[in-house]
Formats: C-alpha cells, sequence, structure tokens
C-alpha cells in the first residue's frame, strides 16, 4: 500500500492532470463518437444493480403494507374496481364500433389506419439527480423490444419518450423537460400545435398558435402522432390558461399535463410491434390527407388559423 | 486494514444510491452532495486508499446512473478532491464550523463546474440551485461522527 498519508506530494497532482485529460477526452467522444452508446450500454448495464438497489426500500415497503391490509378495506376496493370495470366495459363496447367504423373511413380514403401497439408496464427507478433535466428511469429495456423514441405514459396520458436504451433499464425524457417538443392537437377541432416543456411538471407552453384561434380554458389536448413518435390521439394536457390580448401575433397558451409527472411510480410503454412496423402503416392518415402537415409541425411561423375537415372528423368521432 | 476497506466501499455504494434515489420535485435542488461527503471524509482520513483515481471512478459511475455525458462528475468531483487533498493537513484540526465552512464552498465549486463549464442550464433556475451547498454542510458533522465511529471499529476488529 502506498505510504502517502501525510505528504500527498507530485504524484497525486499528475495523476490529477492525466485524468482530469482522460475525462475531458471521454466527454468528448461521448458526444461526438457513435460506438460510446455501445460502450456505454454495456458499463450501464454492468451497474445496473446499484439502480435496483434504489427501487429495493420502496418496494419492500408497498410489499409489506400490500400483505396487512384490512379486510374491509379489500372488499370496499374490490366493489369500487367491480363498478369501474363494468363502466369501462360499456365504453369499451361504443369502442369496439367505432374503430370499426374509423377504419372503414379511412380504407374509403385509401390510407391505412394505425396499428395498435403493445403495451409493456414498466416501473420508474429512478428520477434525474440533477435539476438540470427532467429525465427518468425505467426497468425495462432493449430485451424487452423497449427502442429509442418510444413513447410512455400513466394510466392518464402522455408522460414522455425514451432518450437511451439499455438491456435490463432504460432513461426517458418527460414532456415537462424544456428540451422536449410533443406534437398535439386540440380534440375539439384539430387545431394543431407543439407543446414544449417549461420545466415544471404541472406547465406546459402551446407554441404558434395564432393570436384568433380558437382554443379555450379546459380544452383537451391529445398527440397529433405527426413527427412518428407518438402515437396519435392519445392524452397529453388539459388547456388552463389562454392570452389572446391581441398585442402578439401569436396566442400564449398554457396546458397541464394529465399524467402524474412527477407523481407515477408505473408506466406504460407503448412498444412497437412487428404488425405496427409493417411499411403499409408507416404513413398515418393525417399526412396523406394533409401534405403540409409536417411542415407546419416545424416551422416556426404559422399564418392562419387552419382548421382541416379530416382532423376535425377525426376528433368528432373520439369524443 | 480489511475492515476499514470494507467500510470504504459500503459507504462509496451507498452514497452513489443515495444520489440516485427520488425525490419529490420541491427537494431535488436541495439534494445533499452524498458523494462529496464521503470522499472528503477519506481523503482527509484514510488519504492512503482513496486516491485521485477511485474519486474518478466513483465520478464515472455517477455519470452511468444519472445518465450525463461520461467525464462530467469526475471533473467536478476531482476538482474539489485536489483542493481537499491539498487541504487535508489543516482540514483535520480545523474546528467543526470551519470543517463546514469549507464544505460549502467546496459544493460551490462543484455547482459552478457543472454549471459554467459545461454549460448545464438547470430546468429550475433560480437561487435554490446553490441550495445543496447548505444541505451538504448541515450533514457534514453528522456523516463526519458516524463514519469516524465506523471507520474506529472497523480499524479495532482488524487488530
Amino acid at each position: 500500500m502506498k505510504k502517502s498519508l501525510f505528504l500527498p506530494g507530485q504524484g497525486e497532482a499528475t495523476r490529477f492532470a492525466a485524468l482530469m485529460l482522460i475525462s475531458f477526452i471521454l466527454m468528448f467522444m461521448d458526444l461526438r463518437l457513435p460506438f460510446m452508446a455501445t460502450v456505454r450500454g454495456y458499463l450501464a448495464t454492468a451497474i445496473y444493480p446499484l439502480q435496483k438497489a434504489v427501487d429495493f426500500p420502496g418496494r419492500l415497503i408497498s410489499d409489506t403494507s400490500s400483505r396487512y391490509q384490512s379486510r374491509t378495506r379489500l372488499q370496499t376496493e374490490n366493489q369500487n374496481l367491480y363498478t369501474e370495470n363494468q363502466q369501462l366495459r360499456r365504453q369499451l363496447l361504443k369502442y369496439e364500433a367505432l374503430v370499426a367504423e374509423n377504419s372503414r373511413l379511412l380504407q374509403l380514403l385509401q390510407s391505412a389506419p394505425q396499428a395498435d401497439r403493445e403495451i409493456v408496464v414498466g416501473r420508474l427507478l429512478g428520477i434525474d439527480m440533477t435539476p438540470y433535466q427532467q429525465k427518468v428511469t425505467i426497468d425495462r429495456g432493449s430485451r424487452n423490444g423497449i427502442k429509442v423514441g418510444t413513447p410512455f405514459g400513466d394510466g392518464n396520458g402522455m408522460m414522455g419518450q425514451i432518450t437511451r436504451v439499455y438491456y435490463y433499464h432504460s432513461e426517458g425524457l418527460l414532456l415537462s423537460d424544456p428540451t422536449h417538443a410533443t406534437p398535439v392537437r386540440v380534440l375539439r377541432n384539430g387545431i394543431r400545435s407543439v407543446a414544449i416543456g417549461t420545466g415544471y411538471t404541472d406547465k406546459l407552453n402551446l407554441l404558434y398558435l395564432p393570436a384568433n384561434s380558437d382554443v379555450v380554458v379546459g380544452d383537451m389536448l391529445v398527440t397529433s402522432g405527426l413527427g412518428q413518435r407518438f402515437p396519435a390521439d392519445y392524452p397529453v394536457a388539459k388547456v388552463t390558461d389562454v392570452d389572446q390580448s391581441g398585442e402578439e401575433i401569436f396566442a400564449t397558451v398554457n396546458a397541464v399535463p394529465l399524467a402524474n409527472l412527477d407523481k407515477s411510480t408505473e408506466v406504460l410503454l407503448f412498444v412497437e410491434t412487428e404488425s405496427s412496423r409493417n411499411p403499409d402503416t408507416e404513413i398515418t392518415p393525417a399526412e396523406i390527407i394533409d401534405p403540409e402537415i409536417t411542415t407546419t409541425a416545424t416551422s416556426t411561423v404559422t399564418s392562419t388559423v387552419d382548421v382541416d375537415p379530416a382532423a376535425a372528423q377525426t376528433g368528432g368521432t373520439e369524443q | 486494514m480489511k475492515g476499514e476497506r470494507k467500510l470504504k466501499i459500503l459507504s462509496s455504494i451507498l452514497a452513489l444510491i443515495l444520489m440516485i434515489l427520488p425525490l419529490p420535485e420541491w427537494a431535488v435542488a436541495y439534494r445533499p452532495n452524498w458523494i462529496l461527503l464521503v470522499v472528503v471524509f477519506w481523503i482527509v482520513y484514510a488519504a492512503d486508499s482513496m486516491g485521485i483515481t477511485v474519486v474518478w471512478f466513483l465520478g464515472i459511475c455517477l455519470d452511468l446512473l444519472s445518465g450525463s455525458t461520461l467525464g462530467q462528475h469526475p471533473v467536478s468531483l476531482m476538482v474539489c478532491a485536489f483542493i481537499i487533498i491539498q487541504l487535508q493537513q489543516s482540514f483535520k484540526i480545523y474546528p467543526i464550523g470551519q470543517q463546514c465552512l469549507v464544505i460549502v464552498f467546496l459544493v460551490l465549486i462543484y455547482l459552478a463546474i457543472t454549471r459554467w463549464l459545461f454549460g448545464a442550464k438547470p430546468v429550475i433556475d433560480d437561487w435554490s440551485f446553490w441550495m445543496s451547498c447548505l444541505t451538504t454542510a448541515f450533514l457534514w458533522p453528522w456523516a463526519f461522527v458516524l463514519l469516524r465511529e465506523l471507520r474506529r471499529n472497523s480499524l479495532a476488529s482488524d487488530l
């Protein structure tokens, strides 16, 4: 063992400089070289037990508390679940008829319906330690079919998308991260917009909505499916305040995400299956109907309110 | 020496876990810098085995766990560790209040490096960004006493 207890000396300084250099080279490589993603994948998988250990105390508590629940509480819970199930079943009957009708209409328009995605349930293992970004770690990885870009949500709405995938786990970016933009549309009339995160989990900002656009407080925002990342028509947020004072070209519109971004511990991952990946379904119906859609989603200025009848129609059938 | 080594590894692992433990949104900025506490303790009290290489390794682990660019945490951690190595002799004999003050400055340096060198702009950008320096300094006396006692026990059991 090295005897430098009282004099750190020369060796330490050289080693410090060398490791500094290595760190900067690593940073450069990690940012610029694509093969580092694989290296990182192996390293992160090696350290996965630590990530799992974080989950352990919480799981222990929930397991023990679920074992010691009172009989009456379980009975009422069971009763509630039963009634909820009945209601959902009734709604589902209607939903299936609507899906059939929708796909028939889409066939008439000669465009392919969007295939369903397989849903994988995952658990949140961690939330990013720094306040720089809103990231989560999920205990499902490439062995469960997760890919970069796989969207995830909870029972109430979309939460974000996967940005890095490892073998056992993956990292996801939340909707509320300032670098995340979600293509959305207003369910009521089909007006499209982009929801940008603000850094606060209870606030999204809607971009490029003209000052005279028809958006009111309480409007439901769903994913538009543009950009091919998020499946179309999943709920995202509810409009909380609209400022159309007329001084600006664009209205200032804020919305609150429907998903519990800071409370959910279980997430649903919408994994693309083989059937949904076949070339027929690559193009979403919306794109065939309206070719200017992609430009609207990406361009910085939209001049007019564009309510296209097709989007309004699909919006109508869902309600 | 064996018990001490075990304690060193266990405390490092615990610190890593505490660094990524999910916290409610308002508390994230106040999370004490556990890893820095552990690094400072072991450098001051057992410099012969907590070299700068180990610090670098811990930083890489943090990068992997938190998903930041590889090399980002090692740089900030190593700068703090290097300062402590230079201060090592005097730090030991500082009164506890002064030790806490040093910790405050170390955390501020750590945060400043991540913030300005890497342009890592915090999501919630107000004064609370700097608050982890106070929580870390507040925890130092407790962490220090706890680790010192554990280390004594482990040394005694080795004899």
